[in-house]
C-alpha cells in the first residue's frame, strides 16, 4: 500500500524502462565529466510540489542528501562526495570514484520536499484510511481521477469480490492461481506482466556438500523448471536462468543456461564422490534440508516437486515450511541447507549487486550463501563507463553464475492487474497498467474513479 | 371498371392467402413447439452429460483415494515413506490440494503437506465404499475447493479415513466451457443452492460472493432433486427473465453424488433463434407467394380487362358514330368471340346506316318533289290559264295588266320557293345594322294583311311604346315575320284572330306572333323548325327552317308553344342594342 501511495504521490529524478536504462524523469537530461566523477543533472522546468512549491535545484539536493544520510551499504551514494545546486536547475553530483549505479540508485530516489510532500500526480491527504486526492498543477498533466482510496484486503477473494460488486475499480495483484478465475469476467480486465522478482532455491556453499560446485551445478541439472513454472506456478512465470532481469539492454543471449538432465545430474555427483546408498529402505546419496516460504500456496508445490525431481537423482529433500519473516531471516544469517525464496531482482544491476555481491564492510548479508565468485566482476560493472563494458561485464557474469551455480533459478514470477470494467486504461503506454493510474479515466466518461 | 381489376386480384389474392395463412400459421406453430421440445432435450442432455462427468470425477478421485488407502495400509512403510507417497499423489494429481490419512482416532498419521495437516475427519457415518463430500468453498486464491473423505475398509488394520482437499478448477473449467448456441452457459449450484461455478462471464461475481442461485433455479433443483427415478429422464425446466430482462430456457439435471445439481441456460433469443430465423423466412416466403399472386393476379386480370376495356371503347366509339371502330382480334377464347360479334354487329350496323341514309335520301327526295310540285304548280298553272286567256283577251289592256300583275305575282312566287331551296342549300350573308322592329314589324303586318282579310281573320299588331332596336337585315327579318304570319294564316280557321306583338325585356327585345289555329302535335314541336318538315298537308316546309337560321345568324334565338285545338305562339328573341338607326339618304 505505501508502496503504491509513494508511486502516486511522488516521482524520481529518472526512471528504469523496461530493458533496465534510465530515462528521464524529473531529471530532463543528465551529463557525466570524462572523468565520470562528476555528474550534471539538468531539472525539468514546471514541475511543482503539492504545496505549491517549485521544484528546484535545492529541494533535489536536500531530498538527494536525505538519502545519501541512510547510509545503504551497496549504495551508490557511499561514493559520493558531495552535491551541489548549479544554479535553480541543475544539480552537480562529484563522486570519489565512478560509480555506473548512481543512475539507478537516483531512480529510486523519490523528491520530495523538506515538508514531505511529493511531485506525482496524486497527495497523499489521509495515512489511515489511506486517501490521495488529484494534485491539480501535476506537471505531466490532470489526472480524470479525482481521488483515490487504497484499501487493504484479507484475501484475494474478499478483494476479488469487493471488485465485482463495484466497491474497488482495481486489485494490485493477483496470484497466478486465481487469474483464471478473473479472466473469465466480464466485471474485470486483467493484465499481466513479468514482476522483477525470481524464485530461486538458494544453496548454502558453507555446507559441507553443497561446498562442491559439481553438486550444485548437478542439482540445477535436476531440477525441471519447466515442470515448476507448469505445475506449480499455472504457467504465469518465466523460466529463470540467472538474477539479472531477463529483458536487460547488456544480458547475452549466446550465454550457457541449466537444462533439465537427471542423467547428467547422476554422473556429476557419482563423479563428485557422492554415490547412491541405500539407507532406511531409501537409495540416496545425501539428504538436504529446504525451507520454503509455507504462507503461500504455490511454494510448497514448488517445494514438493524439488523433493520429487532431487529425489530422483538421489538427493533426499527434507522440506521445512517457515513464515516469510523467519525465513529471510535464516536466509541473511546462513542458517540453512537450501531455501526457496522469491528474491527482487530489478530491472537494474545495482538490485543485482546488492544482493550477490558480498557485502563490504561488514554490512549484513541479505542472502548468505557464502558466494563470492561475482565480487570482481561486480566490481568491474561498477566502475564501467561504456555500453561495451556493462555488455563485457554482464555476459561475464553470466557465465559465472552458470559454471558456479550458486543458486539454482527457478522462475521470474508474473503477477496480473484487475481493473475495473468501468475503467479505461487502454491509453496506457506501459507493460504495468499500474504505473500510468493518472492516465485512467471511466469508460466512457471523464468522471473520477 | 377498374375496380373490378382491382376485385379480381383481391379475389385471386383472397383465396391464396387463406390457405397460404393457415399453412403458416400451422407451420409456424409447429415450428416453435418442435423447436421448444428439441432444445429442451438437446440442453437436458447436455445438463445430464455434465452432471454425468461430475459424478464420475469424484467416483474416479474417490478410486483414487481408496487407492492411496490401500497402498497406505497394512504395508509397514516408514512414516518418511508414505508422506512421500501422499506428496507423490498431490503432485502427479494436480486437483489434490492435500491429502490425509486418519487413524480410527481421528489422528494425522500421514499428510502430504509438508507443515501438517488441515483436514480433519467428517462427522459423518459412512459405509465402507461410500464417499462424502463437502459444501465446496473457495479458497483464499478463489480456487474453488472442497473435501472429500472416505471410511478406509476394516480389514483387520485400525479402521479410519482418508480425506483429500481437492480443487475443483477441472470442474470449473468443465462448466465455463460450456457453450450452447451462441450465449447459452452451464452453471453449478451444491447442494445450500450455492453457485459454485457459473459459465456466464458476467454472473463470475455470484461465485466470489458466495451468493445463492435465483428462485427459479432453486425450485428447479429441488424439482431435479425430488423426482423419482422414473420422472428423471423427464427435462425439468422453466423460462424466466434474468437480471438483465433476457428470457433464459433454464434446464436442470441432477449430480447423483454429490447433491449438486447442474443448470443449463440459454437465453430464448439465441436458443429458438434457428426456429425464429425459420420463422422469419417461412413468413417472408408467404408473403412474397401473397405478394406474386397478387401481381401475377392483377397483370392477368389486366390482361383479360384490357380486352374487355377495348370492347367498352368500340362500343363507345360506335354510339358517338365513328362506325369504322373495330377491335383487335386477340385469345381465343370467349372475349375473342365477344370481339368478333362486335365487329359483325358494326359492320351489319354500317350496312343499315347505308340502307337507311338510303330510304331517307329517296324520302327526302320525295318530298322535295311533292313540295316543289306542290309550290310550283299552282302559279305554274294560274300562269298557264292566264296564258290561255291572253291569246283570246290581248286587246283588253285592263287583262293585259292583270296578267301582267298575275305573271309578276306567280314568277315571284316561284322565286321565292327556289330561293328557299337556295338558302337551305346555301345562306344568304346577312346584314347587320340597328334595326327598329317595330317598324318592320308594321311594315311585315301591312303586307300581310290582305291575306288575312281575304282568309277572314283578323290580324292585330300590339307595340312596344318606344323603338325595340336590334343588330338586323331589314329584309331577312321581314321575311321571317311574313312566313311567321302566313303560317299562321294558314293554320288558323277563318274568324280566327292574329296577334304580333314587340316587347322590350331589358336587354332583349321580344317579338310574339300568336294565333288561334288548330295548334301543333306535341310530338312535332321539336323537328318543326328543321328543313323539309312542315305541318301542311304540302309543301316544302323550308319557311321555319329558314326563319330559325335567319334568326341564329343574327344573334337571336327562335321558340314555339303550341297547343292543339288552341294556338300557337312564336317568339323571337334578340339582344336588345342602343345604336341608332341608320339615317337612309336618298
Amino acid at each position: 500500500m505505501a508502496v503504491l501511495a509513494s508511486h502516486l504521490s511522488s516521482e524520481s529524478l529518472l526512471n528504469i524502462e523496461s530493458t533496465g536504462r534510465p530515462q528521464p524523469g524529473l531529471a530532463e537530461s543528465w551529463q557525466w565529466s570524462d572523468d565520470g566523477l562528476t555528474l550534471v543533472i539538468k531539472l525539468r522546468e514546471g514541475v511543482r510540489f503539492h504545496d505549491g512549491a517549485p521544484l528546484t535545484a535545492d529541494s533535489v539536493v536536500s531530498a538527494l542528501e536525505r538519502r545519501r544520510q541512510e547510509q545503504r551499504p551497496a549504495s551508490a551514494f557511499r561514493s559520493v562526495t558531495s552535491i551541489s545546486a548549479q544554479g535553480d536547475s541543475e544539480v552537480a553530483i562529484q563522486l570519489a570514484r565512478p560509480d555506473a549505479f548512481l543512475l539507478n540508485e537516483l531512480a529510486q530516489v523519490t523528491v520530495s520536499s523538506a515538508d514531505g510532500v511529493g511531485t506525482g500526480p496524486f497527495r497523499i491527504v489521509s495515512e489511515e484510511p489511506l486517501k490521495l486526492e488529484r494534485f491539480d498543477g501535476y506537471h505531466r498533466g490532470q489526472s480524470a481521477i479525482n481521488s483515490i482510496d487504497i484499501k487493504p484486503f484479507d484475501s484475494q477473494r474478499s478483494a476479488w469480490a469487493a471488485l465485482l460488486r463495484g466497491e474497488l475499480d482495481a486489485v494490485q495483484e493477483i496470484q497466478p492461481d486465481s487469474v483464471e478465475f478473473m479472466q473469465g469476467s466480464t466485471q474485470a480486465t486483467t493484465s499481466s506482466l513479468v514482476r522483477p522478482f525470481y524464485i530461486m532455491l538458494g544453496l548454502n556453499q558453507r555446507h559441507d556438500v553443497l561446498r562442491h560446485t559439481d553438486v550444485r551445478r548437478a542439482i540445477a541439472e535436476a531440477v525441471d523448471r519447466e515442470e515448476i513454472v507448469r505445475d506449480a506456478l499455472k504457467g504465469m512465470a518465466r523460466v529463470a536462468d540467472n538474477p539479472i532481469w531477463p529483458d536487460h539492454w547488456a544480458l547475452s543471449s549466446a550465454a550457457r543456461r541449466y537444462v533439465h538432465n537427471p542423467e547428467a545430474a547422476r554422473l556429476r555427483l557419482d563423479a563428485a564422490g557422492f554415490p547412491q546408498k541405500r539407507t532406511n529402505g531409501m537409495a540416496r546419496r545425501f539428504t538436504l534440508t529446504c525451507l520454503f516460504w509455507d504462507e503461500e500456496a504455490p511454494y510448497e508445490r514448488i517445494a514438493l516437486l524439488l523433493q520429487r525431481q532431487l529425489m530422483r537423482v538421489g538427493i533426499d529433500v527434507q522440506l521445512k515450511g517457515l513464515p516469510l519473516t523467519e525465513l529471510v531471516s535464516r536466509a541473511g544469517t546462513g542458517d540453512f541447507d537450501m531455501f526457496l525464496l522469491p528474491v527482487r531482482g530489478g530491472r537494474s544491476l545495482d538490485i543485482t549487486y546488492e544482493y550477490w555481491r558480498s557485502p563490504e564492510d561488514q554490512a549484513p548479508p541479505r542472502m548468505n550463501l557464502g558466494y563470492t565468485g561475482v565480487d570482481a566482476i561486480f566490481d568491474r560493472l561498477r566502475t564501467a563507463r561504456t555500453d561495451a563494458e556493462i555488455r563485457t561485464a554482464v555476459g561475464d557474469l553470466q557465465e559465472r553464475f552458470y559454471e558456479d551455480a550458486p543458486a539454482v533459478f527457478l522462475a521470474w514470477q508474473q503477477t496480473t492487474r484487475a481493473v475495473s470494467s468501468n475503467i479505461d486504461v487502454s491509453d496506457s503506454r506501459d507493460s504495468d497498467i499500474f504505473s500510468n493510474i493518472w492516465r485512467w479515466r471511466r469508460a466512457g466518461a471523464g468522471q473520477s474513479p | 371498371m377498374r375496380r373490378i381489376t382491382t376485385r379480381f386480384a383481391l379475389l385471386i389474392a383472397t383465396a391464396a392467402f387463406l390457405p397460404l395463412a393457415v399453412y403458416g400459421l400451422v407451420s409456424v406453430r409447429s415450428l416453435r413447439a418442435g423447436t421448444e421440445q428439441s432444445v429442451v432435450r438437446g440442453n437436458h442432455e447436455l445438463a445430464q452429460l455434465i452432471a454425468r462427468r461430475i459424478g464420475l470425477y469424484f467416483e474416479h478421485n474417490a478410486r483414487v483415494l481408496r487407492t492411496i488407502g490401500a497402498e497406505l495400509r497394512g504395508t509397514q512403510l516408514e512414516s518418511w515413506q508414505r508422506a512421500a507417497i501422499l506428496r507423490n499423489y498431490v503432485i502427479d494429481f494436480p486437483e489434490f490440494r492435500e491429502v490425509t490419512v486418519f487413524d480410527a482416532s481421528g489422528r494425522a498419521f500421514a499428510s502430504s503437506r509438508v507443515s501438517g495437516s488441515r483436514l480433519s475427519v467428517p462427522n459423518k457415518a459412512l459405509q465402507p465404499g461410500d464417499y462424502y463430500v463437502a459444501p465446496p468453498h473457495l479458497d483464499a486464491d478463489l480456487l474453488p475447493t472442497t473435501t472429500i473423505a472416505l471410511p478406509l475398509v476394516d480389514d483387520g488394520a485400525d479402521p479410519g479415513w482418508i480425506v483429500a482437499e481437492i480443487s475443483l478448477e477441472e470442474l470449473w473449467r468443465t462448466v465455463d466451457s460450456i457453450r450452447v448456441g451462441t450465449e447459452g452457459y452451464a452453471l453449478l449450484i451444491d447442494g445450500s443452492a450455492k453457485v459454485i461455478a457459473h459459465g456466464n462471464p458476467d454472473d463470475k461475481r455470484l461465485i466470489a460472493a458466495a451468493e445463492t442461485a435465483s428462485d427459479v433455479q432453486q425450485a428447479l433443483a429441488t424439482k431435479v432433486r425430488g423426482a423419482t427415478i422414473a420422472d428423471r429422464e423427464a427435462p425439468a425446466w422453466d423460462t424466466y427473465n434474468d437480471p438483465r430482462g433476457r428470457q433464459v430456457l433454464s434446464v436442470a439435471a441432477r449430480v447423483e453424488r454429490p447433491d449438486w445439481t447442474v443448470i443449463v441456460e440459454q437465453p430464448t433469443a439465441d436458443a429458438y433463434g434457428v426456429a425464429l430465423g425459420l420463422q422469419r423466412q417461412l413468413l417472408v416466403a408467404i408473403a412474397l407467394a401473397l405478394l406474386g399472386t397478387i401481381v401475377g393476379g392483377w397483370l392477368w386480370g389486366r390482361s383479360f380487362i384490357t380486352r374487355i376495356f377495348a370492347l367498352t371503347r368500340a362500343t363507345r366509339a360506335l354510339a358517338d358514330g365513328r362506325m369504322d371502330e373495330r377491335v383487335a382480334d386477340t385469345g381465343r377464347d370467349e372475349i375473342r368471340e365477344l370481339g368478333d360479334a362486335f365487329n359483325s354487329m358494326a359492320d351489319r350496323l354500317v350496312e343499315l346506316q347505308e340502307d337507311v341514309r338510303k330510304q331517307e335520301r329517296q324520302a327526302m327526295f320525295g318530298r322535295i318533289a311533292a313540295g316543289l310540285v306542290h309550290d310550283l304548280s299552282h302559279p305554274i298553272q294560274n300562269i298557264v290559264n292566264n296564258a290561255k286567256l291572253v291569246v283570246k283577251l290581248h286587246d283588253d289592256p285592263a287583262y293585259r295588266e292583270e296578267f301582267r300583275q298575275i305573271v309578276e305575282r306567280e314568277s315571284t312566287i316561284i322565286k321565292r320557293v327556289l330561293d328557299d331551296l337556295k338558302n337551305i342549300a346555301r345562306p344568304m350573308p346577312l346584314e347587320h345594322f340597328p334595326v327598329d322592329v317595330n317598324r318592320t314589324i308594321a311594315e311585315a303586318v301591312a303586307t300581310m294583311e290582305r291575306h288575312a282579310e281575304t282568309a277572314g281573320l283578323t290580324l292585330r299588331m300590339e307595340l312596344a311604346p318606344e323603338p325595340a332596336m336590334i343588330e338586323g337585315d331589314v329584309f331577312a327579318l321581314g321575311r321571317v315575320y311574313r312566313n311567321l304570319i302566313l303560317n299562321a294564316i294558314q293554320a288558323t280557321a277563318p274568324g280566327g284572330l292574329i296577334v304580333v306583338t314587340t316587347e322590350i325585356r331589358g336587354d332583349r327585345v321580344q317579338i310574339r306572333v300568336y294565333d288561334t289555329g288548330c295548334g301543333i302535335p306535341p310530338e312535332r314541336l321539336p323537328a318543326i323548325f328543321e328543313d323539309f318538315v312542315t305541318t301542311k298537308r304540302r309543301g316544302l316546309g323550308l319557311g321555319l327552317a329558314i326563319s330559325r337560321k335567319i334568326v341564329e345568324q343574327l344573334g337571336g334565338k327562335i321558340s314555339v308553344a303550341s297547343e292543339v285545338g288552341r294556338g300557337t305562339t312564336f317568339v323571337l328573341d334578340f339582344p336588345r342594342t342602343s345604336k341608332p338607326p341608320i339615317a337612309l339618304v336618298g
